[in-house]
């Protein structure tokens, strides 16, 4: 709401009301006193006549200066309206092309098409002097840019009708904050913002900071009310294990995706290598959240870009997502001594002896040249019996600088062994007695929070290792700092891990063969054992995600040219301060001074959630003066706005409240003394 | 009258005053052979009623006309007639500083009326006395019948200025307290303090047996409000400030004080006390004449 004056030459007498006070003040004080014999003939008329006289002396006072300053009001004509009057209106219609927008009205038409409209219908009402802009609430690239104040109204309504639908979450904060920079240089009297939005909740409740607002402004916002909501399924969240990727070895992708209110039924679609596509079917109950992993097969090294979208749903503004990643050339295992040493450990590692089925290839050496075969392969995972590794010399500090390089180095026993021999102390773990319970003994996890079990974990995160007998062990002491991975049931360890420099130190305290254990036959065995050549790493060669509507994750300064391969494909340039925010899932690169930053963006997972706010106040407007209306149809909303511009003229009202200001303090001085 | 210069008392005034007598109501008690009926039996020639011989009479009192008509021994009695003992009592508070419609303040015009008053007593050989009160008794002069006597109490009276707050029941009470025979006691004063408080004091000297005349000093702009429009008065007495729209309370206010006359008037006169209202516009004499 908004007061506009006339003539505001009279606003500034307003201190004149305060004249009566002044003058009563100023009269009171130079007035003598009259002697007087007695006032007991006063009081015998009234006991508390005086105390009465004083109240009602400032009654009258207060009314007559409510009284000036309610003519001085009237006079200065003030208007009261939602917005400013009279003079040149300038107006910012904000069009709200966030992903809910893409939602059918119960007409059948989209949201954004009837904010459409309904933003022509109030450009309609502006006066030809007056001026318009258009902003977005989702900077869209794709969206021509329309953000100026301007007379051209056809290229407004073109520019208008040119918004594409996004799947990003809209920034309505910074929206408002560009509308108002707008109209405060604007040189108009009357300052309008038209925001044609579904008030989703995922971006309005948002509270925004406080932004000043200039004088004469009115917001109005026109909730367009969606239809029934659609049966919709929400891709939430795409995400690749924490493993290194290798050509010909399976990749499973996991999708998490989450039906709305109602049972979902749909096709997950990806497509892989090559353009190679794969679809999955996919049923959830209603709210039901879910983990489909996708199986991906790389069959060559490089980079990939893994698009993922549902189809079959009712609303399509929450369903695409993607993942960039780079995929590695197979690695080698290099094994220091001879196979027999190792039992089981070669095949589990690559099975069929190559690298085709699991990218890791076997390599065995002589471990007194070691340091070459470590320098000739570059191995994810080093394998060396206790027996071949002295506790010092230049095996053990061969090994040693290349774990701290990042290697991984495994020292376990040779199934030959009966007796321990002194290893390398910065292995962490010593090795003691072998030992061959009667009955055996039964192999469990000691931590089993530790990422090493995490592919073996059910659906409830309990770890299933199953039944494993060990028959021979070589109990191990792990040194501070080491952790304690795999063991017995009475606390003593076999397996430990260790960190060294950048690399891993396990040391294992059974030989991987059947005589020792029945571990090697069980199907835990070969997720544990490649876990630890290729789990647990934070390898380069993941592309940032973000989800539409955000920012950049790093913005370099300078100018930039940005581009996607989405629908519309993106080709931006500029000053990378202007950058808009990536609109749509795909692949989006910013090229600048500094080197070509790629970012895999998805579609904001909250737009699926159809939640929204009412007819009340916007959390996303707080401080600005704003009202909300539901729209219904083009005409009444400009029949509104026109309303709405009209105002009330308060002269009248201002003028009957001064003279019944007047009347009660004609009332008040001339009372009507009882019997009198 | 050779009583001196005065300011209270001119020697016109005095002369005008020459042949003014005062009368009183109820027998009194004087020293002395005198105009004024005593409630004792005496000598004058005032016959008061028959009374049966009884041995110590003297035989001369015996009315033998009335032995020859009913054969029984009476004796005639005669009623005494004896001077006044009279205390012109002057009320001397803060009050009485006022004036608006008179020529003299409440104060000077009862000061004046008091010496008047003194002189006729004076003249017609009773004995004067003098007393000014507030709250209490303030200045106490003796009765005097010779007219030397007079000139100290003239004096007293032209000393006298408005100070104090009144409380008549106490300062009557107080005199009443000191007179030991039946005597006339003149009250002036303006009477401004509840009716029922001033007749406490005022009935204290009726039951004492004396006469009591009340001289109601008021002030035309007291009678009927005089101050117009907004006012902001000052209470002589305490000094309290009150505001007030005259126009608006002049009727209640001009009411309340008939009201307070009346009540003050009917008391007077359930003690036998003469009431009388005197307006400060009129020449004092006149209301000394009416006294006569």
């Amino acid at each position: 709401m908004t007061f506009l004056v006339a003539h505001p030459f009279f606003l500034s007498l307003l201190p004149l009301a305060l004249a009566p006070v002044v003058f009563h003040l100023f009269f009171r004080i130079r007035r003598k006193a009259v002697a007087f014999s007695t006032f007991m003939f006063f009081q015998r008329i009234h006991p508390r006549l005086s105390a009465r006289r004083k109240l009602r002396d400032w009654l009258i006072l207060l009314l007559r200066t409510l009284a000036v300053a309610l003519l001085l009001m009237a006079l200065a004509g003030p208007l009261w309206t939602s917005a400013g009057h009279g003079g040149r209106t300038a107006a910012v219609l904000v069009l709200d092309n966030s992903a809910s927008m893409s939602r059918r009205a119960e007409s059948g038409e989209l949201l954004i098409e009837a904010a459409k409209n309904a933003a022509e219908a109030a450009l309609a009402t502006l006066d030809p002097g007056d001026s318009a802009a258009l902003v977005l609430t989702v900077r869209d690239p794709a969206a021509p840019e329309a953000g100026t104040l301007g007379r051209d109204r056809n290229a407004l309504r073109a520019s208008l009708k040119a918004v594409p639908p996004t799947e990003a979450a809209g920034n309505p904060a910074d929206a408002l904050r560009l509308a108002l920079a707008q109209l405060a240089t604007a040189p108009a009297a009357r300052r309008e913002i038209h925001v044609f939005t579904d008030l989703q909740e995922n971006e309005w409740a948002r509270p925004a900071t406080a932004i000043a607002a200039p004088a004469g402004l009115a917001i109005l916002f026109h909730r367009l009310v969606p239809g029934e909501p659609p049966p919709n399924a929400t891709l939430l969240a795409v995400s690749l294990p924490h493993t290194r990727r290798l050509a010909s070895r399976r990749l499973p992708l996991s999708v998490r995706v989450r039906a709305g209110g109602q049972p979902a039924s749909f096709l997950l679609n990806w497509t892989e290598d090559g353009g190679r596509p794969g679809a999955v079917e996919v049923r959830l109950a209603a709210d039901e959240e879910k983990a489909v992993i996708l199986p991906l097969a790389p069959r060559a090294p490089g980079s990939y870009a893994v698009p993922v979208w549902i189809s079959g749903d009712g609303f399509e503004g929450d369903n695409r997502a993607i993942t960039a990643f780079d995929v590695w050339p197979s690695q080698a295992i290099l094994f220091l001594g001879p196979r027999p040493a190792f039992g089981f450990l070669p095949a589990a590692l690559a099975p069929g002896g190559n690298a085709a089925l699991s990218g890791l290839t076997p390599v065995f050496a002589d471990p007194a040249e070691a340091t070459a075969a470590l320098a000739r392969t570059a191995p994810l995972l080093a394998v060396i019996p206790w027996t071949r590794l002295p506790a010092a010399g230049t095996l053990s500090d061969a090994l040693k600088h290349y774990v701290q390089g990042g290697g991984r180095l495994l020292a376990l026993p040779d199934p030959a062994t009966s007796a321990p021999n002194p290893i390398p102390a910065w292995l962490g773990a010593e090795p003691g007695a072998v030992e061959a319970p009667s009955g055996g003994a039964r192999l469990i996890p000691l931590d089993k929070d530790q990422p090493l079990f995490d592919s073996l974990r059910d659906p409830a995160g309990q770890v299933r290792l199953r039944q494993i007998q060990v028959r021979r062990f070589s109990p191990l002491a792990p040194a501070p700092g080491s952790i304690p991975l795999l063991g017995l049931e009475d606390g003593r360890a076999l397996l430990t891990q260790r960190t060294e420099g950048a690399g891993r130190v396990f040391v294992c305290g059974l030989a991987l063969d059947g005589a020792w254990s029945t571990w090697p036959l069980k199907p835990g065995f070969l997720p544990l054992v490649q876990h630890l050549a290729l789990g647990d790493r934070s390898d380069p060669g993941v592309t940032p995600s973000i989800r539409a509507g955000d920012r950049f994750p790093v913005m370099p300064a300078g100018r930039g040219r940005l581009t996607a391969d989405t629908v519309p494909p993106i080709q931006w340039q500029g000053d990378t301060t202007q950058i808009p925010v990536p609109s749509r899932s795909g692949v989006w690169t910013l090229e600048c001074a500094t080197g070509t930053i790629h970012v895999a963006v998805s579609a904001d997972p909250g737009e699926g959630r159809f939640v929204e706010l009412g007819n009340g106040p916007v959390p996303a407007a707080q401080g600005l003066p704003h009202t909300v209306e539901t729209f219904h149809s083009a005409r009444e909303l400009a029949a509104k706005i026109r309303h709405t511009r009209q105002g009330t003229r308060l002269f009248h009202p201002l003028l009957i409240a001064c003279l019944l200001a007047m009347l009660a303090e004609s009332l008040l001085a001339n009372p009507r003394i009882k019997g009198a | 009258m050779n009583a001196g210069p005065s300011q209270r008392l001119s020697a016109e005034m005095a002369e005008r005053l020459r042949d003014f007598t005062l009368t009183v109501r109820r027998p009194v008690s004087g020293p002395r052979q005198g105009l004024h009926r005593s409630p004792a039996y005496g000598s004058s020639v005032e016959f008061a009623e028959y009374r049966e011989y009884a041995p110590g009479d003297p035989p001369g009192s015996i009315d033998w006309a009335v032995y020859a008509r009913s054969d029984k021994y009476m004796v005639r009695r005669y009623l005494e007639e004896t001077n006044l003992r009279a205390w012109v009592m002057l009320d001397t508070s803060e009050s009485l500083a006022f004036r608006q419609a008179g020529r003299l303040t409440k104060l000077d015009y009862a000061a004046t009326l008091a010496a008047g008053l003194l002189l006729v007593l004076v003249n017609q050989g009773d004995s004067a006395a003098l007393a000014t009160f507030d709250s209490d008794l303030r200045v106490v002069l003796p009765g005097t019948t010779s007219h030397e006597g007079l000139v100290r109490h003239l004096a007293a009276l032209d000393a006298v200025t408005p100070a104090g707050q009144g409380d008549i029941e106490h300062a009557l009470s107080t005199l009443a307290d000191r007179l030991e025979s039946r005597s006339l006691v003149i009250v002036i004063s303006d009477f401004l303090e509840p009716p029922e408080k001033i007749l406490r004091g005022l009935w204290r000297l009726h039951h004492d047996r004396h006469s009591v005349i009340v001289l109601h000093v008021l002030d035309a702009g007291e009678l009927t409000l005089g101050a117009e429009g907004a006012a902001e008065l000052r209470e002589l007495e305490t000094g309290a400030r009150m505001s007030l729209e005259a126009d608006t309370l002049r009727t209640a206010y001009n009411r309340e004080v008939q009201r307070y006359l009346e009540e003050l008037r009917l008391g007077c006169g359930a003690c036998l006390a003469d009431y009388h209202l005197v307006d400060t516009r009129l020449p004092v004499e006149d209301h000394i004449l009416k006294l006569a």
